[in-house]
């Protein structure tokens, strides 16, 4: 075994050790509310695409509104119920999360929120690649359902 | 020695009552209000900017034109519950004068002449113009009547005490502008902010009897209910750009595209619905304070 393989398998194992480490790390706290905030993070990212063009930021493009707002109802659209798991609110994970308990109550208007999110997904959607002032308009339809959710049922 | 005290308790009778006839509850006079003639159409930018569905629809309702009161608002001083301020004529404001709605806007007065607590924001509304006032008044008379009782507020001693407002009032309700406008735009930001808007109310921290601390005005301010914290809205507190809080009083989103929870959601679904301009406006007076 000459010195360069020596050097290979070496790099491989670390690689290989640092990738487990990465992985651990992935999996460090509670998984749903990790995917619940990664979900939110891709609805910020797309936000933010949106958004700047609807300030003004950067110049409007249809074909990108169009593509960017799909991904937003895309979004919605995805069956989230593992990751909104009973047992996973501020009772049970303290800090980890912001998710109420109130959600999985009785009453809680949790789900037809969501509906409410769809809708005004879809409605953006539609709007988002005709012009500027009609995805401005659509995208307070999309922020009133973000906070309608955020007002009764994130922790403060 | 007997005598002495009898002497001390009537002057102190005395002092009590003429304390209670100077800060007693004042109305506007009607005839002020006479000549006016209300817009129904001007007076829901003004029922927009006011916020008057955020505390007074149903709890958890949707419906911002629905005014039937029963939201409950924890303080260190007990509880309020807000009124029904629907067209009921007996159970809301229907069969009120615009005077007596004047009166309770611009001096906390109640038609039966009592003081209304400060939970209602009057110290922000008495900086309102008369027709302003009278087109709010035109137009929240075709909202619907809902014949809900209000309830009770649920206070602490003596907190409980109406007559202790007047007190209150002679200390803590000024209606001065608090920042100097120098512009048109920047003058309707600041009677959007400081009037109807009403944010200092929220942003600016109390002292021990309720009244707003001045030299902290809009600073930020420990949540009422006890967890969390109200931001700051002068610029050495909030680092957003003009558009950025435009944005943000349209949609809902902050420059991090996170969306506004709590109470400042439903500040957005009403000051969402003004002009562009007006948000604008909104922005630049607080991107000018200080």
């Amino acid at each position: 075994m000459n010195f360069s393989k020596h050097f290979a398998l070496m790099v491989s194992a670390l690689t290989l050790a640092g990738a487990m480490l990465a992985h651990a790390g992935g999996h460090d706290g509670n998984p749903a509310a990790n995917a619940r905030q990664a979900h939110m993070k891709l609805y910020a990212f797309n936000l933010d695409v949106i958004g700047a063009m609807a300030k003004g930021e950067v110049d409007y493009n249809a074909e990108i509104a169009r593509s960017t707002a799909n991904n937003l109802l895309a979004l919605a659209m995805m069956h989230q119920d593992a990751y909104w798991a009973p047992g996973t609110s501020t009772v049970e994970l303290g800090n980890e999360t912001r998710a109420l308990p109130s959600i999985w109550e009785d009453g809680s208007r949790f789900g037809d929120i969501g509906v409410q999110l769809i809708e005004a997904a879809s409605q953006l959607a539609e709007a988002a690649g005709e012009s500027q002032d009609a995805m401005r308009g659509a995208i307070r339809g999309v922020g009133g359902a973000c906070s309608a959710c955020h007002r009764n049922y994130r922790q403060r | 020695m007997k005598r002495a005290m009898t002497w001390l308790s009537v002057f102190t009778m005395l002092g009590i009552a003429v304390a209670l006839w100077l800060t007693r509850p004042a109305v506007v006079n009607p005839t002020r209000f006479a000549s006016l003639h209300g817009n129904a159409t001007r007076g829901e930018v003004v029922f927009w900017a006011g916020g008057c569905a955020s505390c007074h629809k149903a709890e958890s309702s949707d419906d911002d034109l629905a005014l039937p009161g029963g939201r409950r608002f924890v303080t260190q001083f007990g509880n309020f519950i807000a009124p029904n301020i629907s067209s009921d004529p007996t159970h809301g404001i229907g069969d009120w004068t615009v005077a007596e709605f004047a009166s309770a806007l611009l001096h906390g007065t109640s038609p039966e002449g009592r003081h209304y607590y400060p939970a209602f924001p009057y110290t922000s509304y008495a900086r309102m113009n008369d027709q302003d006032v009278t087109d709010l008044w035109a137009f929240m008379q075709t909202l619907p009547a809902l014949p809900v009782a209000s309830r009770r507020h649920d206070l602490t001693f003596p907190f409980n005490v109406r007559a202790t407002l007047g007190v209150w009032k002679f200390l803590f309700l000024n209606s001065d502008w608090v920042r100097p406008a120098e512009t048109p735009e920047l003058e309707r930001g600041r009677y959007l902010v400081e009037a109807l808007g009403h944010c200092a109310e929220c942003h600016t921290p109390r002292n021990l009897l309720g009244g707003s601390l001045a030299s902290a005005w809009m600073k930020g301010a420990p949540h009422p209910a006890g967890k969390g914290r109200i931001p700051g809205l002068v610029p050495s507190a909030l680092d957003w750009s003009a558009e950025d809080i435009a944005y943000y009083l349209e949609t809902g989103f902050t420059p991090d595209f996170d969306s506004a929870g709590g109470e400042m959601a439903e500040v957005v679904a009403t000051i969402g619905r003004l002009s562009p301009e007006d948000r604008l406006a909104i922005a630049h007076y607080l991107k000018a304070l200080e």
